[in-house]
């Protein structure tokens, strides 16, 4: 008799024991297709991908951050970042790599238990792996990759909560805009996108540049071309007349002269003066939940008449309110 | 054997009909054939009439996109050809071309701090860093007042491992997009090409083939020995140093609005040389016209395989290199070598 | 032409060294040429005969000492007066390049010609072709030309340029008989119109029958020098270290190598006996 109960009582306490084990065991799977397991939510992450770590900052989860990428201290991104943290401001968090160069004997120096790299960086990754340090791998190319890497990240900070409710205001917002800017195919423009390293450096389909002009309702006029960054020919723009260009942000003094030239002056777009320029790379970042800024901006080009008041100097200090928090100060 | 004057007459003329048809090639899909001829038609005749923007729209291609970016290409194909002549008879040797001496790496060293740092002087740059390459490679090869052959092949081969070196510096600093901005130049490209490149490049390619095509006889008294240049009453190292300016200038300028263009300096000369016989007085005119017109015919090639650029240099390699390859092996390994 | 002492020689050499990487080729060397003469070098090789030669034609720089020629100090004169007082042809010539012969010929004309070579001198090197006798290789390419041919051609390229001295290296070392005559029957005609000739010879016979005056070279120093009549064939001997037999030629000595005595092992010159009983 006392060794059946006993017996049961052992059972039990197993069973609970192996839930709870089971309960903080965390699991995701990367952008590789690598499956991280985790014991305890990550204490020390080392983030070498900016778009990634802004994600850290919006969970609110930077304390965990110990380590981050060079190009973070680099202008105008660090003066972003040095408002919302002090350590960057004073240069004190520690920058041991980045996209492509990662110095791992720095990073296992910073004994992290987590490290963010980018998807396609697999020898840096299995280096990484061999010290038995967890690895996630982050390539984005959709909206619904930002949400899952911010869903990820959140399973792995313990910060659940801010990341569905990061989600949920971003998935609204995006709702939103498309009831207010629905119309019918007739109607939609038709946008070009300009890298900055060239004129007709141009993203097709599928890219993040893609999903922009798709959630702000406008055509892509490079649409047609399978790359995600492609150099097109000048005549095929001209065959395209796009109604409207949208620049990513360069320095002001390598703004293109369009209306200079004898064949760009012809395009409907530079006729009507239709030349939009991002404002900034960090509120645009088209991989990161900020992507919702630059798309409220397309469509507020593209169709402003769907507009009231639409000032974008509030919109993007709202948007990175919502998404940063308090931390955000202006 | 005296190269018959048909061929000649014929290297000489067949760019013209080349260059006139080729502003037929592209991808616009707006236009046909007739409406081409009925625009050249309307042109010619100096009707005036009243253009729809249909017209309009063949016209800017026609006139502001391809013809600019022919005769750029005819004119970056020629100078390269040229400026490998002179080269080849500088060196005595008809495997050398224009990019020996470091340009080709010192310039792309120059467009990709122009590009990482995001100013707008991509062409300065390259073309300045182009120069200095060779003008690197030429002091360091001088010694007491001589230059041999095999000291500047040396100079060349370490000022471009330098620059090289110093490319991939700048390479593994700038973000991916400026990156592959970086590698695709290098490449070769064509599709910038509009009146304001033709305007600057125009300049020093027109000097400098002008400058070899002036000296073109002093090439063959060159190419026979620095003692034979010596004995006859022209001093080698002037001589040298005359034909090394203006054929890095022509090279220079063209790889500052076009890229790296690879073996069409090398393979050009070679051809024609096989067409036409070794004299520099022939070879120089009838290798700018055949040149120019063979970029041209392989820019039309990469216009119409698809609506996206590629670099030409991919074309010129990939065409050039096993024909290369094809013309060697079937000549003895060229000449005495 | 006369100067100050008397006629002005073609060539003047004074005090000549000449060192290539340390180690001295010609010392001390004094020399004089007479306008409108044919002189030979004669020597072994290695003896310096042909930087010698070079020297004078200003391909290379002496390390001390002077070269006047007519007169005027060679390494002052600008190159295109030199080109037209000396020419050189070199003893062998590396052509890369498939030139037709005319073409070669005519780089001759280079010290005269501004940019491109103009009728007159298109129909000087033709002429000069004609003149050496191989106007029939007009339009050969020079690279598939016999040695001898390629010796004909490059002569007749300094013939084009003209030059008041001709220096000659082996000019009749890859010709046959005929040429070989041939040749030495030019020197004479431009010696007859006025021109300077030195060459370096490899048969003393040619030399001796044909030359004005013959200088001597052992070692990068000048050991005997004269007129064909005044060399010794003890002096011949002496140079080319074999014994050499005398014939008499129309009123000229002539000499051969003694095959039956001087190439057994047994037979020692007698220059080269050390204590040998």
């Amino acid at each position: 008799m006392l060794h059946r109960s006993i017996g049961w009582l052992l059972m039990i306490l197993i069973g609970f024991h192996a839930e709870a084990f089971a309960a903080e065991t965390i699991q995701v799977t990367d952008f590789s297709g690598r499956i991280l397991r985790m014991k305890r939510p990550a204490e020390r992450i080392v983030c070498l991908i900016e778009s990634a770590l802004s994600g850290l900052y919006m969970l609110d989860a930077q304390s965990r951050v110990v380590g981050v990428s060079t190009n973070v201290y680099e202008k105008p991104t660090v003066d972003a970042y040095a408002r919302m943290d002090e350590r960057i401001a004073r240069k004190t968090l520690p920058a041991p790599g980045n996209w492509d160069f990662v110095s791992i004997e720095h990073v296992v120096a910073l004994k992290p238990d987590l490290v963010v790299i980018w998807a396609h960086q697999n020898e840096v990754a299995d280096a990484l792996s061999s010290y038995g340090l967890s690895v996630y791998g982050v390539f984005i190319q959709s909206i619904e990759d930002v949400f899952k890497e911010i869903a990820d990240f959140a399973a792995l900070t313990a910060t659940e909560k801010r990341g569905s409710e990061l989600v949920a205001m971003i998935r609204q917002s995006l709702d939103s805009l498309k009831e207010q800017i629905h119309m019918s195919d007739a109607m939609r423009k038709r946008a070009y996108f300009i890298w900055p390293q060239g004129n007709l450096e141009t993203s097709g389909f599928p890219s993040t540049v893609q999903q922009l002009m798709d959630y702000a309702g406008v055509c892509n006029a490079a649409s047609s071309i399978q790359q995600e960054h492609a150099v097109i020919q000048l005549e095929q723009l001209l065959e395209w007349n796009p109604d409207l260009f949208v620049l990513w942000p360069r320095p002001k003094s390598v703004l293109p002269d369009f209306q200079g030239d004898p064949a760009w002056s012809r395009l409907k777009a530079v006729r009507n003066g239709a030349v939009h320029v991002l404002p900034d790379a960090f509120s645009c970042d088209l991989w990161t939940l900020k992507i919702v800024h630059a798309i409220r901006l397309v469509a507020w080009w593209a169709y402003p008449d769907r507009f009231t008041d639409f000032d974008p100097e509030q919109e993007r200090i709202r948007t990175m309110k919502r998404l940063y928090g308090s931390k955000w100060i202006e | 054997m005296k190269p018959s004057s048909t061929r000649l007459l014929l290297l000489y003329l067949l760019p013209i009909p080349i260059l006139f048809l080729s502003l037929w090639i592209g991808p616009s899909r707006l236009f046909g054939w007739g409406d081409v001829l009925v625009h050249f038609w309307k042109a010619l005749s100096g009707a005036h009439y009243r253009e729809e923007a249909g017209q309009q729209m063949m016209r800017t291609i026609l006139w502001d996109i391809r013809l600019p970016r022919i005769l750029l290409g005819f004119l970056i194909g020629g100078a390269l050809s040229v400026s490998g002549c002179a080269l080849q008879a500088m060196f005595r040797n008809p495997l050398v071309c224009p990019y020996i001496l470091g340009l080709s790496s010192g310039a792309a060293f120059g467009a990709a701090v122009s590009i990482a740092i995001g100013s707008g002087l991509l062409q300065l740059f390259s073309f300045g860093f182009g120069i200095l390459a060779v003008g690197a490679s030429y002091l360091l090869a001088r010694s007491r007042k001589t230059v041999s052959i095999v000291s500047l092949i040396l100079s060349g081969v370490v000022v471009s491992g330098l620059f090289t070196a110093l490319l991939t510096i700048v390479q593994y600093w700038v973000d991916p997009f400026k990156l592959q901005t970086i590698v695709h130049w290098t490449m070769g490209n064509l599709h910038t090409a509009g009146w304001g490149k033709l305007r600057s490049a125009a300049g020093p390619i027109l000097v400098g083939t002008g400058i070899l095509l002036l000296y073109r006889f002093r090439l063959n008294v060159i190419a026979l020995g620095d003692e034979q240049c010596r004995s006859v009453g022209l001093h080698p190292e002037v001589e040298k140093f005359r034909l090394l300016v203006p054929a890095t200038l022509a090279a220079s300028a063209s790889v500052a609005v076009a890229g790296v263009i690879g073996l069409v300096g090398l393979l050009v000369p070679h051809l024609v040389r096989m067409m036409i016989g070794p004299d520099n007085r022939r070879l120089v005119p009838a290798s700018f016209c055949f040149g120019g017109m063979y970029l041209v015919l392989v820019d039309d090639l990469a216009r119409s395989l698809a609506s996206v650029e590629i670099p030409i240099g991919v074309f010129t390699n990939l065409i050039g290199g096993p024909f290369l390859i094809y013309l060697l092996r079937k000549e003895r390994v060229g000449w005495q070598i | 032409m006369t100067g100050a002492n008397g006629p002005i020689p073609a060539a003047r050499v004074d005090h000549l060294c000449f060192s290539y990487s340390g180690k001295p080729i010609l010392q001390d060397l004094h020399l004089q040429i007479e306008a409108g003469s044919f002189t030979v070098f004669l020597g072994p090789n290695g003896s310096g005969k042909t930087t010698l030669l070079k020297l004078i034609a200003g391909i290379l720089e002496p390390t001390s000492g002077r070269i006047a020629v007519y007169g005027e100090d060679l390494n002052e004169m600008p190159l295109r007066k030199r080109a037209r007082r000396v020419g050189y042809l070199a003893q062998q010539q590396q052509v890369i390049f498939p030139f037709l012969t005319e073409d070669v010929v005519l780089t001759g004309r280079a010290g005269a010609i501004r940019f491109q070579p103009k009728t007159e001198d298109i129909d000087i090197a033709i002429q000069a072709m004609k003149h050496v006798g191989i106007s029939h290789l007009l339009h050969q390419p020079f690279t598939e030309l016999s040695g001898g041919e390629q010796q004909l051609v490059m002569i007749a390229r300094v013939v084009a340029q003209n030059p008041k001295m001709l220096l000659l290296d082996e000019p009749t070392s890859h010709l046959d008989l005929h040429y070989q005559a041939r040749v030495l029957r030019f020197i004479q005609e431009w010696k007859a119109d006025g021109h300077t000739i030195v060459a370096v010879l490899h048969d003393p016979n040619h030399a001796l029958i044909a030359a004005d005056r013959i200088v001597l070279l052992r070692q990068g120093k000048v050991i005997g020098q004269g007129e064909p009549g005044d060399i010794r064939v003890e002096a011949l001997q002496d140079v080319y270290r074999t014994r050499l037999v005398p014939f008499r030629f129309r009123n000229q000595t002539v000499v051969f190598s003694d095959m039956d005595d001087g190439f057994t092992s047994d037979a020692v010159h007698p220059s080269e006996q050390r204590g040998k009983t």
